[in-house]
C-alpha cells in the first residue's frame, strides 16, 4: 500500500513539481497552499497522510505555526513532519526542532534526495 | 546687509558713547578749572588726555566690532554657498527618490510576470509529458491488441518514461522560481529601505538645517532590517562580503539536510 504525503507550500509550481516527483515514486499526494489551508484539510480527515512536508515562509500561517498547531492535535502528535524551505537561519531551525519538526531540509534539494529522506523517515516506503 | 549694519552700528554707537563721555568729562573739567588758580594748564592737559583716550578707545572698539562683522559676513557667504550646494543636492536627491518607487514597481511587475510565466511553463511541460505518456501507452496497447507488439516499441515506451522522469526531476531539482522570487523580494525590500533613508536625508536638507541627520542610526537600522529579512545562507554571505557584518552568518556551516 503506497504511503501518503501531504505537501504544504505557497508556490503552485513547487507543489506541482514536487507532487509529480513523489507520485512518480509511487506516493499518494495531497497539497495545501498555506498553513490555514493545510490545517483545515488535515482536520477534515479526508486525506490521512503518513508524512507532512511543509514550507516555512507562507502567508496566513507559516510552517512553524502549522507544526505547533498540528502537534497539539492528538492525530498528528507523532506524525513525521519535514520542513522543506529556503530558510536557513539557525534560530528558525532550532525553533522548528523545539516545536517538534522531524527534520529540516534546505532548498534546493533534488527529488531523488528528497525521496531518499522520505524513505528514511517512513520505513517501508 | 551686513555692510549697511556695519556703518550704522559703528556710527550710532560711536557718537552716543563719545558724546556721553565728552559731556561728563567736560563737566568735571569745568568744575576743576573753577577750583584751580588762574592760568593753570591742568584742565587743558586733562581734557587732551581724555580726548586721546576716547579716540584710542573708539579705534579699538570699532576694530573689534568690524572684526566680528567681517567674520559674520564670511560665515554668511559660506552659508549661502552651502545652501546653493544643498539645493543642488536636494534637487538631485529628489530625482533619485522619484526613481526608486518606479524601479520597485518595475521589479515587482517583472517578478509577477516571471512567476506567472514560469508557473505556466512548468505546468504545461508536466501536463504535456503526462499526455504524451498516456498517448504512447495507448499506442502500445493498440499494438498489443493487434498482436503487433514489438520489443522496440516497448523499449521506446520505457525510454520515454525515463525521459519524463528526468525532465520532472530537473524541474523539481532547480526550484529556481521559488529562490528567484525570494531573491528579488529582498532586493525590492532593500530599495524600499534605501528610499526611506534618502527621504530622511531630504527632510534635513529641506529644513536648511546644518545639524547632523536627526536619526543618525537610520542607516544601521535599515541595514539591520535588511539583514533580518534574509532567508537563505547565500544572502547572508553576500551581506557579510559587502559590509563585513558577520552577525548574519549564524547559519553558515550547518547541513542542508538535518533530521532531528
Amino acid at each position: 500500500m503506497s504511503k501518503k504525503i501531504f505537501l504544504v507550500d505557497d508556490s503552485a509550481t513547487m507543489l506541482s513539481t514536487l507532487k509529480t516527483s513523489l507520485m512518480m515514486n509511487s506516493f499518494e499526494v495531497d497539497t495545501a497552499c498555506d498553513g490555514v489551508d493545510a490545517l483545515t484539510k488535515l482536520k477534515a480527515g479526508s486525506f490521512k497522510p503518513d508524512l507532512i512536508i511543509t514550507d516555512v515562509n507562507m502567508p496566513n500561517m507559516d510552517g512553524l505555526e502549522l507544526v505547533k498547531n498540528l502537534r497539539s492535535l492528538p492525530a498528528f502528535r507523532f506524525m513525521p513532519i519535514l520542513i522543506f524551505t529556503t530558510e536557513s537561519q539557525a534560530a528558525k531551525r532550532d525553533e522548528g526542532k523545539k516545536l517538534g519538526a522531524t527534520g529540516w531540509l534546505v532548498k534546493p534539494t533534488s527529488a531523488p534526495t528528497l525521496v531518499g529522506i522520505i524513505k528514511e523517515v517512513l520505513p517501508g516506503a | 546687509m551686513y555692510t549697511e549694519k556695519k556703518v550704522n552700528f559703528q556710527s550710532l554707537q560711536s557718537y552716543v558713547l563719545s558724546l556721553g563721555v565728552m559731556l561728563v568729562l567736560s563737566a568735571l573739567a569745568f568744575k576743576l578749572a573753577q577750583k584751580l588758580p588762574e592760568g593753570s594748564v591742568l584742565p587743558y592737559a586733562t581734557g587732551s588726555i581724555v580726548f586721546v583716550g576716547l579716540a584710542v578707545y573708539h579705534l579699538l572698539f570699532t576694530h573689534s566690532i568690524n572684526k566680528h562683522i567681517d567674520e559674520a559676513i564670511q560665515t554668511q557667504q559660506v552659508w549661502i554657498k552651502s545652501r546653493q550646494l544643498n539645493d543642488e543636492n536636494y534637487r538631485r536627491l529628489q530625482v533619485f527618490l522619484g526613481s526608486i518607487p518606479e524601479l520597485n514597481r518595475l521589479l515587482e511587475a517583472h517578478l509577477a510576470f516571471i512567476n506567472e510565466s514560469t508557473e505556466t511553463a512548468s505546468l504545461a511541460i508536466i501536463s504535456k509529458l503526462f499526455l504524451m505518456e498516456e498517448r504512447v501507452a495507448q499506442i502500445l496497447k493498440e499494438l498489443e491488441g493487434q498482436q503487433l507488439h514489438s520489443q522496440s516499441a516497448s523499449l521506446s515506451y520505457e525510454s520515454f518514461v525515463e525521459m519524463r522522469h528526468t525532465i520532472i526531476d530537473i524541474l523539481s531539482h532547480t526550484q529556481f522560481q521559488d529562490i528567484s522570487r525570494q531573491q528579488i523580494e529582498v532586493v525590492t525590500k532593500g530599495l524600499a529601505l534605501c528610499a526611506q533613508y534618502s527621504d530622511e536625508v531630504a527632510h534635513v536638507l529641506d529644513a536648511n538645517n546644518p545639524e547632523p541627520l536627526a536619526t543618525p542610526n537610520l542607516q544601521s537600522e535599515s541595514m539591520k532590517a535588511l539583514r533580518e529579512s534574509y532567508t537563505m545562507e547565500a544572502q547572508r554571505i553576500v551581506h557579510f562580503n559587502a559590509t563585513g557584518d558577520d552577525s548574519a552568518l549564524d547559519a553558515v556551516g550547518r547541513p542542508t539536510i538535518e533530521l532531528f
